[in-house]
């Protein structure tokens, strides 16, 4: 059959595109299938220009740091321990945005388990704050 | 395969002279092999009409959702009482209870008068959103489709055919219009390419505005969904219990005018049955 989302992930994409707050959701496998409107000013593109992108270009694309300015392991990031560990998440950091642009943000990542303990993904909801 | 539709009203029956051509029984329909294997698919107030060999022998009844609507009927399905007959009912898993505790609320006191538990040869399957049954001929894949609580489509393939049938669907919610992207719409991959589509088309535009949410489509949207999937053959169903068969009648003949649908369009008339 054609590719087609689980539908936990449809129906968070279409709650995300309602949502006036950053939203940014990853299938189970990490990779970036949607983030919404709110969410282009801090990630520094739009969503139709860059489209869904595999998990091995998130890294470059978006650079993380901890708050003092060390870079941050995969693994302390919110989403990798959503979707690793498949419990929520959050932390404070920064993240160097599309446009090269470094922002100091909140982050919370929830994962996303379907009916039948189907992994299908995470969902993070991230804010700017102040340096 | 043979499909047949036993019941195609939504909701609630609605029988009376305004409802006679596309029935006032809510939703069943039965499939049936070249061999003459039989699946039933719902158990609204139709499934009473399956034939007789849907009813005897072994008989598989598979069930979207619970909603009364697609249930009702099975207190009333003969080979359930019959210590002769083989029962087998399909239905979608739930995290909080068991088919048989949820089944039960209808099929126990005072609702009905006598306890699931107490139906001879009656064997209960849960059936998890994604997966893939084989029964005799058939092969059936369902996953969940967007309708308020755990409610899946079916996907049967038989004799080489396929039949989708999404009785309850709103792939709409949360947008204006049905998305042109397959990959974020609900149902696609169980509708895609099928031979026949049996689709929710219970609203007029101007209901569904007041009743986002409910869990069901428009015509229109049932012929996006229809579009968008590929499908040789669209039939409506679910139909809106305050519709009469004129109305139905008028809307879709509106529809094939205005939007000339690459697809055979037909509304789902009680009884009618198509070969695949």
């Amino acid at each position: 059959m054609a590719t087609q989302h689980p539908i936990e992930l449809i129906l968070a994409r279409q709650m995300a595109d309602a949502m006036s707050h950053p939203m940014w959701i990853t299938d189970a496998a990490g990779n970036l299938v949607f983030y919404n409107e709110p969410a282009e000013s801090i990630l520094g593109v739009r969503f139709r220009e860059v489209g869904e992108m595999p998990a091995s270009e998130l890294a470059d694309r978006f650079a993380t740091q901890d708050l003092d300015g060390t870079d941050l392991p995969a693994e302390e990031l919110p989403l990798v321990i959503a979707l690793t560990e498949w419990i929520p998440a959050h932390r404070p950091m920064r993240m160097r945005g599309f446009d090269g642009m470094w922002r100091t943000i909140g982050v919370t990542a929830i994962p996303l388990v379907g009916e039948g303990e189907r992994r299908v993904g995470a969902l993070a909801t991230f804010w700017e704050l102040e340096d | 395969m043979k499909v047949t539709l036993l019941g195609t009203r939504g909701s609630v029956g609605r029988a009376g002279p305004a409802t006679v051509r596309y029935g006032g029984d809510t939703s069943s329909v039965e499939v049936e092999s070249s061999d003459g294997s039989t699946l039933l698919l719902d158990a609204g107030t139709g499934v009473v009409h399956a034939s007789p060999a849907a009813v005897s022998g072994t008989v598989h009844v598979m069930l979207t959702h619970l909603h009364m609507d697609h249930i009702q009927g099975l207190g009333f399905l003969g080979p359930l009482f019959d210590p002769g007959t083989e029962v087998h009912i399909w239905g979608p898993a739930a995290t909080n209870a068991t088919l048989a505790a949820r089944l039960g609320r209808y099929l126990s006191p005072p609702l009905f008068p006598v306890h699931l538990r107490d139906l001879p040869s009656l064997t209960l399957h849960e059936l998890e959103a994604g997966s893939t049954t084989s029964i005799g001929p058939f092969t059936v894949t369902t996953d969940r489709i967007i309708h308020p609580g755990r409610t899946l489509g079916f996907r049967v393939l038989g004799d080489g055919k396929c039949l989708t049938y999404m009785p309850d669907h709103e792939p709409v919610l949360g947008a204006e219009h049905l998305t042109a992207e397959p990959a974020w719409t609900s149902g696609y991959a169980l509708a895609r390419g099928a031979d026949l589509l049996i689709h929710d088309a219970q609203y007029t535009n101007e209901e569904y505005a007041a009743r986002v949410g409910w869990g069901h489509s428009t015509l229109s949207h049932a012929v996006d969904f229809a579009e968008l999937a590929g499908v040789d053959r669209l039939v409506t169903f679910h139909h809106e219990p305050d519709h009469s068969d004129d109305l139905i009648d008028q809307w879709l003949e509106e529809i094939r005018r205005d939007r000339e649908p690459s697809f055979e369009l037909e509304g789902g008339l009680a009884a009618a049955s198509f070969e695949v």
